[in-house]
């Protein structure tokens, strides 16, 4: 991660505040997580050799 | 009489991995953006809806593990973000205030995580989504009542038509109601 840089401007602070207007349950790991390294999220963001889609789709997809 | 606890109860994410799926997923948008011809930087975001997308996916993840011993699939856990990207819009496009990106942007990511589910399996057989495909998704995103389950098994029908031969490692097994 990039230093200082926080996603669509959430810091670790707002996490945390976010959490404490829910049920303020302890954070912990689960055993049903960390089943593989690779996320849902890496998977996607995973470079395709060529697109999934038309130049017509993707202008669809872009209205 | 009460009945004994004896399974781990449901924990959150920490910081560290809820900023790991945000940078993640702002990744992702904006390969979604340069894509479509959008300006990335028009595109706003809500934050808390984006913090509770991610923990009420994990929270599926954690009752499918736990109750029916399925690990969410790739296209398990698509289906599952456009659904509730869909139903709780975290992103706006301030450019283009008639245009729900919501929307879009799933259908976008549904697609996408198909082809490379298909691909994955079958890296010779090539597949390109034209706007039938974007359009016949739009629509109903839009206007139907979808529910989660709906959204995975539309994932699933639409994995096996583009490849009929595709193996489903583990078929949806939810319990009757």
């Amino acid at each position: 991660m990039i230093e200082g840089h926080y996603p669509f401007g959430i810091t670790p602070e707002k996490i945390g505040e976010f959490y404490r207007e829910h049920e303020g349950v302890k954070v912990n790991n689960h055993p049903v997580r960390n089943v593989d390294t690779e996320t849902f999220w890496d998977f996607a963001n995973a470079p395709a050799e060529e697109s999934f889609f038309t130049p017509e789709a993707l202008e669809a997809l872009g209205k | 009489m009460s009945r004994k606890i004896d399974y781990t109860p449901y924990a959150h994410l920490t910081t560290e991995e809820i900023s790991g799926e945000l940078l993640n997923i702002e990744k992702y948008l904006q390969k979604y953006a340069a894509d479509v011809g959008i300006n990335f930087i028009n595109i706003t975001c809500r934050e808390n809806v984006l913090l509770d997308i991610i923990e009420r996916v994990e929270k599926r993840r954690v009752y499918l593990g736990i109750f029916h011993k399925i690990k969410m699939s790739e296209k398990y856990e698509a289906a599952l973000y456009c659904f509730w990207i869909i139903k709780l819009s975290p992103f706006f496009d301030i450019n283009n205030r008639e245009n729900n990106i919501n929307i879009r942007f799933a259908a976008y990511l549904f697609l996408e995580i198909i082809g490379k589910v298909g691909r994955k399996e079958y890296p010779m057989q090539q597949i390109k989504f034209g706007k039938e495909h974007v359009e016949g998704l739009i629509y109903p995103f839009s206007y139907w009542d979808i529910s989660k389950e709906a959204m995975m098994m539309l994932a699933d029908l639409l994995l096996r038509q583009l490849y009929p031969t595709v193996k489903v490692a583990q078929p949806m097994r939810f319990p009757s109601p």
